[in-house]
């Protein structure tokens, strides 16, 4: 699956971007423009949903890292900050072992990151 | 002997040869010994991925103080690009490990250096600081899978480390240095993720099915059961490092 604008849908006024089922070398340049694309929108909440990646390699890790830093960048000047959140299930361990959890919080499901008070 | 390889890097690199270039100084960076004076014995693999040298790294060195440093690390990407970044960040662990004793302060001194000089980098690293009779040792992550240890008498156990941000990621990551016991005897293992990561498999099932493989036994046997039963003669997919370590029981020392 390849992630492209069709991957980005709102939820009121949160943006939910969709990833592929592996994330690697292959495809990772293209969610990172995607990534970068959605924080560009300046949605109060973004949300990566990983809930149906099941590999994710440190070039996918790696993409989110950097919409992480674009995101806090532009929350510094920014009135209405964004708030990042992922979603992750089989590779919520990979997300925990490298650290990303303390970045931004993870939630098993999209309808809990949805429903997180902002 | 280094010198000697760094040519043979630079001489590629003219040519173009980047696979070459890379493995050339990966190989110079990779030592297989320990200090003098650390009774513990030592086994080491290194196998790159695709056919692509990448920038998995190890490195064992000892301090004035009397404590031995175990680093293993893991720089994202591959090819000559994510080589040239590890030798970086080696000398930069190795300077670092000469003025602080801590591991925590020294992966956190390593993170500012590389996001400053080298923005954009990411890299798991994990350092292990043993005291000068191997009975216990600090820990550091950032990022980077938590080490297997098989104790003499008990089954294999993954070290229980906080996990820690991986190095290049954010400013102001959280640090933590834990002090784990060693009982003589006890091997210690660590890797990067080729060794156990597989499209398909969830990482902690490839974890526990490195825990089964890990024993108390002498390292290069321990590290032949394990690249045999993991890797067998499949060409890896991504890089591949491993170290085994035995603190040797006082009776044992040479």
């Amino acid at each position: 699956m390849i992630a492209g604008d069709d991957q980005l849908r709102w939820e009121g006024g949160q943006a939910v971007v969709r990833m592929p089922v592996e994330i690697d070398v292959t495809n990772a340049d293209e969610i990172r423009r995607t990534l970068r694309a959605a924080a560009s929108h300046g949605s109060s909440v973004l949300i990566i949903d990983m809930s149906a990646t099941t590999f994710c390699d440190s070039a996918g890790v790696q993409a989110i890292i950097d919409a992480y830093n674009q995101l806090d960048a532009r929350n510094r000047s920014a009135a209405t900050p964004t708030q990042l959140r992922l979603v992750a299930t089989a590779v919520r361990r990979i997300i925990q072992l490298v650290g990303v959890d303390q970045l931004m919080p993870v939630y098993p499901t999209v309808e809990a990151a949805l429903a997180e008070p902002g | 002997m280094a010198a000697n390889r760094a040519a043979t890097a630079l001489a590629s690199i003219m040519a173009q040869e980047d696979r070459v270039a890379a493995e050339a100084l990966q190989r110079s960076l990779l030592p297989g010994v320990l200090p003098a004076a650390v009774s513990a014995d030592l086994a080491v693999r290194y196998v790159p991925g695709a056919g692509k040298v990448g920038g998995d790294w190890y490195d064992v060195f000892g301090v004035s103080s009397g404590h031995m440093w175990v680093v293993i690390g893991d720089v994202t990407g591959s090819g000559l690009a994510a080589a040239v970044i590890m030798g970086r960040m080696r000398s930069a662990l190795r300077a670092y490990a000469l003025e602080h004793d801590d591991p925590a302060e020294v992966l956190a001194r390593l993170d500012r250096k590389m996001q400053h000089f080298e923005p954009g980098a990411l890299a798991t690293v994990l350092c292990a600081v043993f005291d000068p009779g191997l009975e216990q040792v600090r820990m550091c992550s950032a990022g980077h899978l938590p080490p297997i240890i098989a104790s003499p008498g008990c089954a294999a156990e993954v070290a229980e480390i906080p996990a820690g941000l991986l190095i290049g990621a954010a400013r102001a990551a959280r640090r933590e240095t834990v002090t784990l016991q060693i009982t003589p005897g006890s091997v210690l293992c660590f890797y990067t993720d080729g060794l156990i990561e597989r499209r398909g498999q969830l990482i902690d099932d490839g974890i526990a099915r490195l825990c089964q493989l890990v024993r108390v036994e002498p390292p290069e046997a321990a590290c032949a059961a394990v690249m045999a039963a993991l890797v067998g003669n499949e060409p890896a997919a991504d890089d591949i490092a491993l170290l085994m370590l035995q603190c040797l029981p006082s009776a044992l020392q040479p």
